[in-house]
């Protein structure tokens, strides 16, 4: 009970955030720090049968990342919005974005998962429609209906296959149409035109989660559904693994960091595919949070060159000595050359059957060496000499040491 | 894990905000103590890393970058230990790729522009123009590393899959993981084709190319394949082959490479590819070598960054006395007359004596062929403490035959041969594939906006589709409600002009013809 009285508190606080700003919507997230572990049975509902809230377990790693890189992100929007004018409400929005996020991995039944992706869509959509950047109110529209694409493909796949509590079972036509919507939501390789788009035109606190972690839970479903579908799961791996190089090769095109950072979580994209469609519990959760964690710190270092220049092109955006420090970091656990990553791409390579071996060694060196020319573009730019504000360059600093420090947790 | 690979990395966080090498210096302390003496790539390790950083305290007194400096510096020498210490292979892996990471951000310790961190002379080539940056080197080097990286992840998992986490327990590989981890190993020492990216390395401060080619990341890479030996004892004739043509071609290129540093780079090329051949036919040698080899070069590299340091210069033409007494103490040891030295030579094959002349002619380049000037300073006395370290070896007498390499000292001052001094033109073969590369992401780039402008134009399409529908529903909207509607007013007011008799004759008639058609039936 005290599980739906804390949700319950967590919305009120992001809803009155909408009002009163910063200080409730921290305090609705940090609330929702209080689930972790916890379980909260929701009772039947006709036709869609019983469903469950579980903030613990393998779900709970996925819940606790995006609790606190929510949080990270408010503090560091702080500064951010006050420089781009952005009203009180946006703060609310982002809390209860970081609630609908934190509740795709958390339930159980199908339905409701669908509902907790819709919930996120449209506080995103919103953010962008309203506070994004360029052709924000196009872009937002394009947004949402490769959205409605995936979400819908999703309800479609699970209404037909009728089992939306465990254990699923999705025949195959129910089956590809639910993957064939993760992996839109996701951005693999050719339902992923949207997603350079969107994730650089959104303002740039959304941006450190809709590129890490909103696509990244995808795959957490479909670590969950592919072994209860009749698909080809090394198809599916295969097709993660060209879209690893697909999307490390696309960085190389761009001259807007918030891009090529867009076309990076492509990248990832497909190796968490890849992860998720092996089976591999511990590659996709080392994945995903390396992922999230370094990807959030380099959006941070991207809204820090903003905010203090008014600069996001590559070449021109200049490093200040805590960005310049957090980029190096941020781009080499990205890469994987060290931190949690690289364990992750290890796991993934353990779980890899042989002839996937060499595509797989290719989609590994890409995803790796693009990073470097992102920071070569940056440290060539020169040095810049406004320093961020303290609430940015902290929770930035924080988010790219993390995937270092995890590396040396005890249960890692 | 080990709490000794741990303190370097606790010792980065206190360096990156001291910006001094205290933390540096405590924790080799730390760990010779926890680990202890006996084991000698251990040794080398500990050793090595202690002198470098007590060196750098000098050498990087002014630096701007200092902080950032000792952090990688801790990060590089935690690295190494972990890859050093760890049977569990993610563990090796995480180190191995530590040892890429921090060598990468090593490189970029100095700043575009700032002269110690170029490399090359400037001259134009067919692809390259030969001067390099540190962040032009950093990303030669980290590009190619990662060749090495991503293909020992994938390798290792495979024989992991197969045999277990332990690297130990590890046996007969298959073809895939024996290539991959080889590859690994090869690219890691800088054996051809991926040697240049050792030689634009030396953008980074001395103290780091003294560690990076001795007891760190280079030495990583034959000293996976000694660990592996048993596991990869069929394909030992793919190392010889590998490591000995880098051999020949780091050692006769370092007698013709203007820039010091470049010469010992490409001298450990040559002496990294004598391990990598020996190092799963013959282990043990293979392992001595790197040891005394280390030591050596380790030596030979703070020598000649005394001094760099001393008159700010990639090329200086003169060293100080006790500089070449490390030098001549280091070229001992390789030419098997210290301890250390003749172990590793007593285990390997005579012909060895040719590498062993080659060094004595490039090694001579440096004492003979340059001034001597000034006098001690505490880096040359660190030097020179490197190189006494091969000393400390168990005593074995070395073969008198040995001595004939030092008609080497011959070759000091060889004839001008450009291909020779252009490194055989490899770094233009390097720039070469950077661009094949960079035409494929070029390629990969004009495709997907193509297939994004067709997909923008969806939206045109939709519109049209729309008008279309909206055109036809409007058609028959109209046909329905006006249409229609008009057709029945017609009709209606036209029946309603027609007089009523009309009507009642009709009437009448239609009755009429009824009856008719009732009675004949």
């Amino acid at each position: 009970m005290i599980e739906a009285v804390v949700l319950a508190a967590s919305v009120f606080l992001a809803v009155l955030g909408l009002r009163l700003g910063l200080a409730p919507s921290l305090a609705s997230i940090a609330l929702t720090l209080l689930l972790l572990g916890r379980r909260l049975e929701l009772g039947a509902l006709p036709y869609v049968g019983p469903a469950m809230l579980d903030f613990g377990g393998y779900a709970g790693v996925f819940v606790a990342a995006t609790a606190l890189l929510g949080l990270a992100v408010l503090v560091y929007s702080k500064e951010y919005a006050e420089h781009r004018g952005l009203g009180n409400w946006f703060y609310g929005v982002m809390a209860l974005y970081v609630i609908a996020l934190e509740l795709i991995p958390a339930f159980d039944n199908l339905i409701y998962v669908f509902v907790a992706m819709e919930s996120a869509v449209v506080t995103s959509f919103l953010l962008i429609y309203y506070f994004g950047y360029g052709d924000r109110a196009r872009i937002g529209v394009m947004y949402f209906l490769w959205s409605q694409i995936g979400s819908i493909a999703f309800l479609i796949g699970v209404a037909l296959s009728g089992r939306y509590a465990p254990p699923y079972y999705l025949p195959f036509l129910p089956a590809a149409l639910a993957i064939f919507g993760l992996l839109v939501k996701m951005g693999t390789a050719g339902v992923h035109f949207w997603l350079p788009y969107a994730h650089a035109e959104a303002p740039t606190p959304l941006s450190a989660l809709l590129s890490p972690i909103h696509v990244g839970l995808m795959s957490y479903w479909l670590l969950a559904l592919l072994p209860r579908t009749p698909l080809p799961a090394n198809a599916i791996a295969i097709y993660g693994a060209i879209t690893a190089v697909y999307g490390s090769l696309l960085v190389f095109r761009e001259s807007d960091i918030k891009r090529a950072l867009a076309d990076s979580t492509i990248a990832n994209m497909g190796l968490l595919a890849a992860a998720a469609a092996l089976g591999d519990k511990e590659a996709v959760v080392l994945l995903f949070v390396g992922h999230a964690l370094a990807k959030a710190a380099m959006f941070m270092v991207s809204g820090i060159g903003i905010t203090t220049q008014n600069e996001r092109r590559l070449g021109r955006l200049r490093l200040d000595p805590w960005s310049f420090v957090g980029s190096a970091l941020g781009l080499v656990a990205l890469a994987g050359v060290f931190g949690i990553t690289l364990l992750g791409k290890a796991y993934l390579a353990l779980s890899s059957p042989p002839p996937l071996a060499p595509l797989l060694y290719v989609a590994l060196f890409a995803t790796a060496v693009y990073n470097f020319w992102l920071f070569d573009k940056l440290y060539k730019a020169g040095k810049a000499s406004a320093t961020p504000p303290l609430a940015m360059a902290l929770p930035m600093l924080l988010a790219s040491i993390a995937p270092y420090a995890l590396l040396f947790a005890p249960w890692i | 894990m080990d709490l000794a690979p741990l303190l370097p990395f606790i010792a980065a966080v206190v360096d990156a905000w001291s910006r001094r090498g205290v933390g540096a210096i405590a924790s080799a302390l730390a760990v010779i103590a926890l680990t202890g003496l006996g084991d000698r790539l251990l040794d080398l390790l500990n050793f090595v890393f202690l002198l470098t950083a007590v060196y750098s305290l000098w050498y990087m007194k002014n630096a701007e970058r200092a902080g950032w400096y000792w952090a990688w510096l801790d990060a590089f020498y935690g690295s190494m230990l972990l890859f050093l210490t760890s049977n569990n292979w993610l563990w090796a892996l995480a180190g191995w790729g530590g040892l890429d990471a921090s060598s990468w951000a090593l490189i970029l310790t100095y700043k575009d522009g700032d002269e110690l961190g170029a490399v090359g002379d400037g001259r134009a080539g067919r692809f390259a123009r030969w001067l390099w940056m540190p962040s032009d080197s950093a990303l030669r080097a980290i590009a190619t590393v990662e060749l090495g990286t991503a293909a020992l992840a994938v390798g290792m998992a495979i024989a992991a899959a197969q045999y277990g986490p332990e690297i130990s327990s590890w046996r007969a590989l298959q073809p895939a993981a024996a290539f991959l981890i080889m590859l690994a190993a090869f690219v890691k020492s800088a054996q051809l084709p991926f040697t240049d990216w050792l030689m634009t390395a030396m953008s980074a401060p001395t103290p780091v190319s003294a560690l990076l080619h001795s007891a760190t990341m280079v030495a990583a890479g034959p000293i996976l394949l000694v660990r592996l030996h048993q596991a990869l004892e069929p394909y030992w004739a793919y190392a010889f082959i590998v490591g000995l043509i880098t051999a020949a071609y780091g050692g006769l290129i370092a007698l013709w490479q203007r820039e010091p540093k470049i010469l010992l780079a490409a001298s450990t090329a040559s002496y990294l590819g004598l391990a990598t051949a020996f190092s799963v036919s013959s282990p043990a040698a293979a392992t001595s070598l790197i040891v005394a080899h280390g030591f050596a070069k380790a030596s030979l590299f703070m020598a000649v960054g005394e001094a760099v340091h001393e008159r700010g210069t990639r090329f200086p033409e003169g060293y100080s006395l006790p500089a070449k007494a490390a030098m001549a103490l280091s070229l001992a040891t390789l030419l098997g007359f210290t301890p250390a030295g003749a172990e590793a030579k007593g285990l390997m094959p005579e012909w060895e004596l040719a590498f062993s002349a080659l060094t004595a002619g490039y090694i001579g380049r440096l004492v003979l062929g340059a001034r001597t000037e000034g006098g001690l300073t505490p880096l040359s006395a660190i030097a020179l403490i490197a190189a006494a370290l091969a000393l400390s070896g168990p005593p074995s007498a070395p073969d008198l035959l040995w001595s004939a390499a030092l008609a080497g000292l011959a070759l000091y001052k060889p004839p001008r041969l450009e291909a020779m001094e252009r490194r055989l033109y490899l770094p233009e073969l390097f720039a070469a594939a950077g661009r094949a590369l960079a035409v494929v992401a070029v390629a990969v780039g004009r495709l997907d906006l193509r297939l994004d402008r067709a997909l923008l134009r969806a939206p045109s399409a939709w519109l049209a589709l729309s008008r279309g529908i909206a055109g036809l529903d409007k058609a028959v909207d109209d046909a329905l409600h006006v249409g229609l509607v008009e057709a029945v007013k017609k009709l209606s007011s036209r029946l309603a002009s027609i007089d009523v008799q009309v009507y009642a004759y009709a009437a009448g008639a239609s009755v009429l013809a009824v009856f008719v058609a009732l009675m004949l039936l």
